[in-house]
């Protein structure tokens, strides 16, 4: 029942059409909100970088279509089409019969149906039937015949119906076969144009469905896009690397490519292109799905950083590589450092500090140079010396500074005193970082003018660090064993001593240019000190006793035995002993210890184990040297000098610098930025502190106790980067085992060897994979340069080559080289490690191998009379005395042949002989069995055969191979060819070339009365057959 | 320029929490009996002055920081609502006052004989509210995205880490109590004291209407609990607490290295060392008695002193039970400040610290 309305005017308490306009108001403001609500939710940065690449993709995509187009679309489709025109009118001809079979086609359908039908019934009532029959002869036997009665009409009534339907079936297929026979032609042409516009077609249909028109609009706008929308976020998930919370792993999801579309696509290489829509570089190296590193398991945050599950360009934490990029980010995408980010995206010149992780157990890093160059800065400067790096420490790299056990009766103290005040001023590019008068002490160099306080500070700075440097060398120079330098009569010849530092290969490891920058990673001649200035450092006679024998002063040092002979040595000897220090050194002042300041740091070092008056009067019983020298040893363990050099009193101590092992995965709020203002990153933070390592103490008041200690390395800016790219590689490993580089038993094998190379500075004389050989560059003549080591594992016998190793001689295999190999003194586990590490390297058998077998005397023959027709000879001597002969062109020679059976493998000879320029690009060896047009190699020799200046050397082959058809099958065949010339070389080191290796006598019968296997050879093991190499 | 640095310093120095909750204390107890500004004129400029004084501040690059960080801005808007609503209420019992001084029923009571219907007249204009609400809450959320930071790793904890808003009253309260004091016994006893309320506070006076002069003593105190012990400490927290819980101006940079030395000592630390030149007493009730005597006197005899002395009105209009509650509530309320000018003044830890049972006051 409807209520009365009530009496007007009602009395409100609001003025009610006021109320309506703001209710209509801000109705109107709330709508207009919520919509904005919805396009703010909807609008992402992606979509519209999608659309974009939508776009680019189409153009391409078009470009891609037009060219297939052209090449599809040629004179021979113009023929296909009409041809095609032409079947069809053939089968309208018979249009009669095409219409008469299909409708018998049609006809038969329905009848096929229904007799399938009854055929399907009936043997499911066969089934059953069969069922009661067996059912009552099992349980019910008097209904059995009755059930059997039924069971034989129902299986007649299926047979009929069996039939039934075969016959309708063969019909259908009659009528289909005729159909099909009209048609044949037309299909054959149809599926030929198909094959060939397929690239086009697809190319086309892509490019139709890159469209955005209304169906792409609507299936991406608001609401719907819930159903199957096209541009979408990609992400691939990686569980296998997880990041690491501490006390919990969460799987990686990278969304990379919901932006980066085209990163794990090829296509987009162009460098014109937009850089976030191009191709990653190297596909085949990385993110390729057929590399070690598909994208779909690896995807992109574990080698780059960033924030995986990010969505928009700031979230995901890129990073600009400089203030120009940075500033140009900050305008064009409102960019600004994300405080809460712990591990932004590498900058891309450090980008490959993400390899380290899972490859750390590697030695080089070829395929990464910039991660290569600093991890040869960390190991050459010798960071991990006073940082533990956990995987560096394993590999027991050699201290990198000379050992100071003797020091004393080797330099002088002034010499030394100079030299730790400012190592560069001696020698420009050395090692050695500079520990005093650094900014944090005498500032004169920074950025503020010194004032009257920094004057101060400058000036006690200055007197600290003087009475520092001589505590140090009092210690050092005090507890130097005392060893005799034993004098050498006669003089050198100077200028014979500079031709032989060249030529014997000092220069493999030392330069001697006191103009040179320090470089660390270009070339391998830097692993020794340089040279220059060496003769105001050391005696002469001291010098000379040095290079006789290294080892003999210092058996730890890594300066191998050139096995110079005594007038070699004196001539380098005096050579080198009239290089000087530059100018100034020698004049240096020398620093005073101020006798105050002498007492604070030993008062400092006292109090840490005694009280203040009991360190007073312990330091009261001292005098001024024992104060130094006290001082001194507790300096150096202050600064960590013992990380570097081996000090007497030293052995065991820890070092002193902050554990890197994970460096690249710390916490930046856990790194000090002091009072200086960088962008709160790693890597600013890393370059800052490599660049000037007592920056971080500009504006703090400290006693020198408390001090950084951190010596200034003297880095370029690309050393700079280099070594900031390595630290930043030392990171937690996060990652499960099956997707770090595990190094199978041979690649251990190898990556032991490489480490013993690099230990050694094997490539500052020879190539080795393919990069070093640093001393080459500076031989005239490549020929005098130490050979390029390339398949030596599956060039030389094992044993052979630990033989050498162990102790090269001079002139064995290159009689001609001036230049030696140094005796290194390997021990036998560094031996092993070479011989497999070469082995593994060609895949070569390691370590025993059968040698070489009986020689068929024909083959032994014809091999030698080829080695004389090629004239082998001219350049292989095949004993000393061949080397010795008048008239010898030294340049042209090659290995003594006669080292070949105890040095080479067998097999490996002919294959050289057959393909030299594979095995050796570039070598000096000719091609005698050139690729033909054919890709295979032949032998000029069958060429040769009828010829009619070969005449007598063709009756001559005849005769040893017993016909001429033979002659020629055998000079026809490179394999028969080379097989001969090595049998024949072979024999030349067993025997001298005189008769072929005969096979060697059967073992004697064994006691048991079992017949001793035969054996085509003997096994070549630790010794080698015919005497000591 | 120098003035404008020298404005700021000042700022810096005053707003130490020593003297901001003086300063607080004191203005508030000024400003409600002060009528000028309770008047319209006096409401725009007290908003002059307080939106100028925020807003030039917003031009100072370390008050901006921390000032336009999101979780940040909704206390920016809690001064200035929590500012009307007190110059509201104020303004309108100023009012009330001045109609009851002249004979008039107070402005609530001039249409109150009056019935409406609730729609429109209710609910038409909460509809209203609710509209403008929802619309000032999505632009809020469209412009102001709440901060997604890394996953939550337990050896990395932010500095400071801070209670939310509604809780930074009490995690000051603990720098100058101890935990189960300011974390658990105070807190309960806020919400039992505020549950408590209606059955103390007999005043018949100012039902559905605003008044001051009718309920000064009622007002007065909820206005110094409300005001300056909550909101200026949620002021305090928000914005003057930096790294460490150090205190650093409005206008000073967030330094985590600040080093503030905390020499702080206990009353029984004074009284046997310092006074009475003695080691400290190893047995808990003889080294703490004095502070347990003081305590005692605060607790049990000031209320009783009180009934014959400051508060024998009130006294007399309660009867026992609710007297005792009400004065031991105001006296747990007014333990914070005495804490705080206790700590201020004299470096005061603990009245009383028995480490034995983990119980300090």
């Amino acid at each position: 029942m409807p209520r009365k309305p009530p009496a007007e005017p009602i009395d409100h308490h609001y003025d009610i059409p006021r109320l309506n306009r703001a209710f209509t108001w801000t109705a109107v403001v709330l709508t207009a909100v919520f919509i904005w609500m919805v396009i703010a939710d909807y609008r992402r940065d992606w979509k519209t970088i999608q659309r974009t690449f939508m776009r680019l993709d189409r153009d391409l995509t078009k470009k891609a279509a037009l060219a297939a187009h052209q090449k599809a679309i040629d004179k021979e489709h113009t023929r296909l089409v009409a041809d095609l025109r032409a079947s069809r009118a053939e089968i309208a001809q018979q249009a009669g019969n095409l219409s008469k079979a299909q409708a018998k086609l049609k006809a038969l359908d329905p009848q096929s149906y229904a007799a399938d039908q009854a055929y399907k019934f009936s043997k499911a009532a066969f089934d059953a039937a069969l069922y009661m029959y067996e059912d009552a002869l099992a349980n019910k036997p008097s209904a059995a015949p009755a059930a059997k009665k039924e069971l034989e009409a129902v299986r007649k009534e299926l047979q009929e119906r069996t039939v039934r339907l075969a016959q309708l079936k063969q019909q259908e297929a009659a009528a289909q076969t005729e159909i099909d026979l009209i048609n044949a032609r037309k299909k054959d042409i149809e599926t030929t144009i198909e094959k060939r516009t397929t690239e086009f077609r697809l190319a086309r249909s892509k490019w139709v469905g890159l469209k955005q028109d209304t169906l792409f609009e609507l299936r991406n706008s608001p609401i719907l896009d819930m159903v199957n929308p096209s541009l979408r976020i990609q992400q691939v998930q990686l569980p296998d690397h997880f990041i690491n919370v501490n006390f919990m792993q969460i799987p990686r999801v990278d969304r990379c490519t919901t932006c980066h579309v085209a990163a794990d696509r090829k296509g987009f290489e162009d460098p014109k292109i937009r850089e976030v829509y191009r191709s990653h570089p190297r596909m085949h190296r990385m993110v390729g799905s057929e590399s070690m590193h598909p994208a779909n398991s690896f995807g992109c945050t574990p080698c780059h950083g960033g924030r995986d599950r990010a969505t928009s360009f700031w979230s995901a934490g890129h990073s600009p590589e400089n203030d120009v990029q940075k500033a140009a980010w900050t305008k064009k995408y409102d960019w600004e450092f994300d405080r809460f980010n712990e591990n932004p995206v590498l900058p891309l010149k450090y980008a490959e500090a993400g390899c380290y992780r899972c490859h750390a157990k590697e030695t080089n890093f070829r395929e990464a140079p910039g991660l290569d160059a600093g991890m040869r800065i960390v190991e050459s400067l010798g960071c991990w010396g006073c940082h533990r790096i956990d995987g560096l420490e394993k590999q027991h790299i050699p201290k990198v500074g000379p050992s100071l056990e003797r020091v004393a009766a080797k330099v002088p103290r002034d010499w030394t005193t100079r030299w730790v005040m400012d190592p560069a001023s001696f020698r420009a590019n050395t090692r050695m970082p500079t520990f005093f008068y650094l900014e944090n002490f005498v500032d004169v160099s920074g950025p503020r003018k010194p004032d009257s306080a920094q004057q101060k500070m400058n000036e006690t700075g200055k007197i600290e660090n003087d009475t520092m440097i001589n505590a140090i060398v009092a210690y050092l120079y005090e507890r130097s064993r005392p060893v005799d330098v034993t004098p050498v009569s006669g003089r050198g010849d100077v200028a014979r001593g500079e031709k032989l530092i060249a030529e014997r290969g000092c220069f493999g490891c030392h330069e001697a240019d006191p103009k040179a920058q320090r470089d660390l990673t270009g070339t391998y001649r830097q692993f020794g000190p340089n040279l220059s200035g060496v003769g105001s450092k050391a005696s002469r006679d001291w010098i000379y006793q040095w290079i006789r024998d290294p080892k003999a002063w210092n058996p730890d040092t890594k300066m191998p035995n050139l096995r110079l002979t005594e007038s070699d040595a004196l001539d380098i000897a005096e050579y080198l002993s009239t290089l000087k220090a530059p100018e100034g050194f020698d004049g240096k002042t020398l620093p005073k210890t101020d006798e105050k300041v002498l007492e604070s740091i030993g008062l400092y070092f006292q109090m840490s184990t005694k009280t203040l008056f009991d360190a007073k009067a312990e330091l009261a019983k001292m005098d001024v040297h024992a104060k130094e020298v006290y001082a001194g040893r507790n300096l150096i363990a202050h600064y960590g000098c013992y990380a570097c050099h081996a000090i007497p009193g030293f052995e065991d101590a820890k070092p002193i610098g902050t554990e890197l092992t994970e460096e690249g995965s710390k916490a930046v709020h856990r790194l000090d930025f002091g009072f200086i203002h960088i962008p709160h990153t790693r890597h600013d933070w890393f370059r800052t502190k490599l660049h000037e390592p007592r920056i971080f103490d500009r504006d703090r008041a400290r006693g020198w106790e408390e001090k950084l200690r951190m010596p200034n390395f003297r880095l370029s800016p690309r050393e700079l980067d280099q070594a900031v790219t390595a630290v930043l590689g030392f990171q937690q490993l996060n990652a499960a085992p099956s997707v770090v580089k595990q190094l199978s038993p041979s690649e251990a094998a190898i990556e032991r060897g490489r480490r013993i190379v690099k230990d050694h500075n094997c490539q500052g004389c020879h190539v080795i994979e393919g990069f070093g050989g640093s001393f080459r560059s500076i031989v005239a003549d490549t020929s005098l340069a130490p050979p390029i080591i390339q398949g030596e594992g599956a060039k030389v016998q094992s044993d052979w080559l630990f033989g050498f190793l162990q102790a090269p001689k001079t002139g064995e295999i290159r009689p001609w080289l001036e230049v030696h190999m140094p005796t290194f003194g390997f021990t036998d586990a560094e031996l092993n490690d070479l011989t497999h590490y070469f082995a593994s390297l060609d895949r070569a058998q390691y370590p025993f191998l059968v040698a070489g077998g009986a020689e068929n005397p024909a083959s032994w023959a014809a091999g030698k009379k080829v080695f004389e027709l090629l004239k082998c000879a001219q350049c292989h001597p095949r004993s000393i005395e061949d080397f010795n002969r008048p008239g010898v062109d030294r340049a042209s020679l090659a290995p003594n042949l006669q080292m070949a059976a105890k040095r080479l493998r067998h097999d490996w000879i002919a294959d050289w002989i057959r393909r030299p320029d594979e095995w050796m690009p570039g070598t000096r060896m000719p091609t005698n069995f050139p690729k033909g047009d054919d890709g295979h190699r032949f032998s000029p020799l069958g060429q040769l055969f009828d010829a009619p200046s070969f005449a007598s050397d063709r009756a001559e082959f005849a005769r040893i191979l017993g016909g001429d058809a033979q002659a020629k099958a055998f000079l026809s065949s490179p394999e028969a060819v080379t097989r001969a010339l090595g049998g024949y070389v072979w024999s030349i080191g067993v025997n001298g070339g005189t008769a072929p290796v005969e096979k060697p006598p059967a073992p004697a019968q064994s006691a048991s009365g079992f017949a001793a296997p035969s054996s085509a050879g003997r096994v070549t093991g630790g010794g080698s057959p015919g005497g000591a190499p | 320029m120098f003035i404008v640095q020298f404005v700021k310093n000042a700022i810096d120095f005053l707003s130490a929490p020593q003297y901001l909750v003086t300063g607080a204390l004191i203005g508030l107890i000024l400003m409600i009996h002060w009528a000028p500004a309770w008047s319209k004129k006096g409401g725009l400029i007290l908003f002059a002055l307080v939106a100028g004084g925020i807003g030039l501040s917003y031009l100072d690059p370390n008050f901006n920081k921390v000032a336009t960080l999101p979780d940040n801005v909704p206390i920016v808007g809690m001064i200035f609502l929590v500012g009307f609503f007190f110059w509201f209420a104020m303004s309108q019992a100023y009012e009330n006052d001045r109609r009851i001084a002249e004979g008039r029923p107070p402005i609530e009571g001039e249409d109150a004989s009056q019935k409406v219907f609730s729609w429109p007249d209710l609910v038409y204009v909460e509809l209203i509210c609710l509209v403008v609400v929802m619309a000032v809450m999505i632009v809020w959320s469209i412009v102001l995205k709440a901060p997604l930071e890394e996953p939550a790793n337990p050896t990395d904890s932010p500095n400071p880490a801070k209670a939310p808003w509604y809780f930074l009253g009490l995690q000051e309260m603990l720098v100058y109590f101890d935990p189960w004091l300011a974390g658990v016994v105070l807190p309960s006893l806020i919400i039992v004291g505020l549950m408590a309320i209606p059955y103390i506070d007999t005043n018949p006076k100012g039902n559905g209407y605003f008044t001051f002069k009718e309920r000064r003593w009622e007002i007065t105190i909820f206005l110094v609990g409300f005001l300056v012990l909550w909101c200026v400490l949620i002021v305090l927290g928000t914005f003057l607490r930096g790294p460490n819980w150090n205190f650093f101006g409005p206008y000073e940079f967030w330094d985590i290295n600040k080093l503030v030395p905390l020499n702080n000592i206990n009353l029984s630390e004074i009284i046997w060392i310092k006074v009475f030149k003695r080691s400290l007493p190893n047995f808990w009730l003889i080294r703490e008695i004095f502070g347990l005597i003081l305590v005692g006197i605060y607790v049990a005899v000031l209320p009783l002193v009180f009934s014959k002395t400051l508060l024998r009105r009130f006294f007399e209009k309660m009867d026992m039970p609710r007297y005792l509650i009400g004065v031991s509530l105001g006296l747990m309320m007014m333990s914070l400040p005495i804490k705080m000018y206790l700590r201020w003044i004299f470096n005061l830890k603990y009245i009383v610290a028995i480490p034995e049972f983990a119980f300090n006051i």
